[in-house]
């Protein structure tokens, strides 16, 4: 129907058209000032979801509120690499569903970068998010490598 | 008009099937407005209060007389009569001891407070229509992430339920579990005096289990800690928004789920301010976009002003040619130097090349007879 989209926000052809669940607007007025995730320290909002690249409590970081979401994530212990988190746009209400994880590992850190690059390009999938899903993924890989190493 | 999302129905036992399909309820559309809902928690909250006041007679137990001026002494009361320590001691006063506190707390206090009806039901409506979106869920702290669909609906044979073995397996089963291990480990002593005043433990909220009719159901779940039980004909405000927080967890049965069409006739709801909530579509959507000029190219911003006789790149953008009048001068430069240092240092050169000539000679010949020379 609509042409994907590169930022955050739902498009609809129709300002009459009635919104069926609380949109991301609402639900950002609801939970920027009061939520579990939400974190106050030394004069800055944090906020811990999972689907927040940059753990700030801001509309656009937001990882709950949003059709599409980007998570990175570490690997369960043991595994080097990155876990990049999709969320998926038709599943909002149900949420065992609603995250596609790509497991990216075994590649060196160009190529996760790289295939994280690609995905969200190709996808043109919250473009906004790009360089803030490289940053954590390179610090994520950062803590991975070993102590005295290379 | 829309088509109303629809909702499947989980299977609530093994072996159950489950995929019967609802439309989701027109509540489930209502304004969700956390300050009414706020408000009236706030006030429904007051009702089940009870009076504390303190004893009427409190500090007056007394005879006590001021001695007046000329004692050396303060104006206030003081206790009568003689032999015992008591006495000449001021009472009556807030400030006294064993006196009366300021403003006696009275059992004529208003303590409940009345909620317009429309006030009640708004709140409520909004309170169901929180459960349903997903992100309010979890951001109230619920563990919801394994769930197939928000909101959750079961099947009827929950209500049968009569173990808390079931309860529990069917917990398990619909993936509501986590929240329940959440409450565990959230149980803990309250910090401060309600310690002993009964109100020791606290933990938190678990889901909200709403039925049509109890068969067992209540018993079945009555112990797992957590979890709240009510029925969909008496909703209560104070369970579906704990805390006056939007989004609790909830469980609906299949009948209750569909009572809810007829609780909340469409007449019955609130109206919405805004038909779409939707800001980021609506500022993109075709009718604004009509009405809108175009954008603008990005203005050009204020520069910086640079000097060019110091900054060499701003010289060659308002001169390119300066950039080879700086050349130039760089080039002759280098080689006025080259040649001063030839003329000043004569004698030593002339040795140098003395020195080298044989050098040379031997470079020649051990180039030609392919050898590395060390110069």
């Amino acid at each position: 129907k609509s042409r994907p989209l590169s930022s955050p926000g739902e498009r609809i052809s129709k300002a009459s058209e009635i919104q069926v669940m609380a949109s991301a607007d609402l639900q950002w007025e609801l939970i920027k000032r009061n939520s579990c995730f939400l974190v106050k320290r030394g004069r800055k909002a944090f906020s811990t979801e999972a689907g927040n690249l940059k753990c700030r409590n801001s509309f656009n970081s937001n990882g709950l509120i949003h059709r599409r979401t980007v998570g990175i994530e570490a690997p369960t212990a043991g595994k080097s690499g990155v876990v990049l988190v999709l969320r998926n746009q038709r599943q909002a209400n149900r949420p065992a569903r609603s995250h596609s994880r790509v497991p990216l590992q075994r590649q060196g850190p160009r190529g996760v970068l790289g295939s994280i690059k690609k995905i969200l390009r190709q996808r043109r999938y919250r473009r906004d998010l790009e360089l803030a899903a490289l940053r954590r993924a390179s610090a994520i890989m950062r803590g991975q490598r070993k102590i005295g190493g290379k | 008009m829309t088509s109303r999302p629809i909702v499947t129905v989980q299977a609530a036992k093994e072996g159950e099937k489950s995929g019967a399909s609802l439309a989701l309820p027109s509540v489930f559309r209502a304004p969700i407005r956390p300050d009414i809902l706020n408000f009236v928690h706030d006030q429904m909250r007051k009702n089940t209060r009870q009076p504390y006041a303190v004893h009427v007679k409190a500090g007056h137990q007394v005879s006590a007389e001021s001695w007046g001026t000329g004692r050396a002494v303060a104006r206030i009361p003081r206790v009568r009569g003689g032999g015992t320590s008591r006495s000449g001691q001021g009472a009556f006063g807030n400030m006294c001891r064993g006196g009366r506190m300021f403003a006696p707390t009275k059992t004529w206090r208003k303590w409940h407070r009345r909620i317009n009806v429309q006030q009640r039901r708004f709140a409520v409506a909004s309170a169901i229509a929180a459960t349903g979106v997903t992100s309010l869920v979890m951001a109230r702290g619920h563990r919801i992430e394994k769930i197939s669909e928000v909101p959750l609906v079961v099947s009827d044979s929950v209500q049968d339920l009569k173990k808390t073995k079931e309860a529990v397996a069917f917990l398990k089963r619909v993936k509501a579990w986590p929240d329940i291990q959440k409450v565990y480990a959230s149980q803990r002593f309250r910090a401060g005096r309600g310690k002993m005043r009964n109100r020791a433990r606290i933990q938190k909220r678990g889901p909200l289990v709403i039925y049509a009719k109890d068969n067992g159901l209540c018993r079945a779940f009555r112990n797992i800690p957590g979890v709240t039980l009510i029925c969909v004909s008496r909703l209560n405000l104070l369970k579906l928004a704990p805390g006056g927080h939007l989004g609790r967890f909830v469980i609906w049965s299949e009948s209750a789920f569909r009572q809810l069409d007829q609780i909340y006739a469409k007449s019955k709801l609130p109206d919405n301010k805004m038909a779409s909530t939707d800001l980021t579509g609506i500022l993109r959507s075709d009718e604004v976009k009509a009405a809108v000029r175009p954008r603008q190219a990005r203005q050009a911003r204020a520069v910086l002003k640079k000097n060019p006789l110091k900054n060499v790149n701003v010289m060659a953008k308002l001169n390119p040619y300066a950039l080879v009048l700086k050349r130039k001068a760089i080039l002759a430069q280098r080689k006025a130097l080259a040649k001063k240092r030839k003329a000043d240092a004569p004698a030593s050169s002339q040795k140098q090349q003395q020195k080298k000539q044989p050098a040379a000679k031997k470079a020649k010949q051990a180039a030609v007879k392919g050898k590395a020379v060390k110069k």
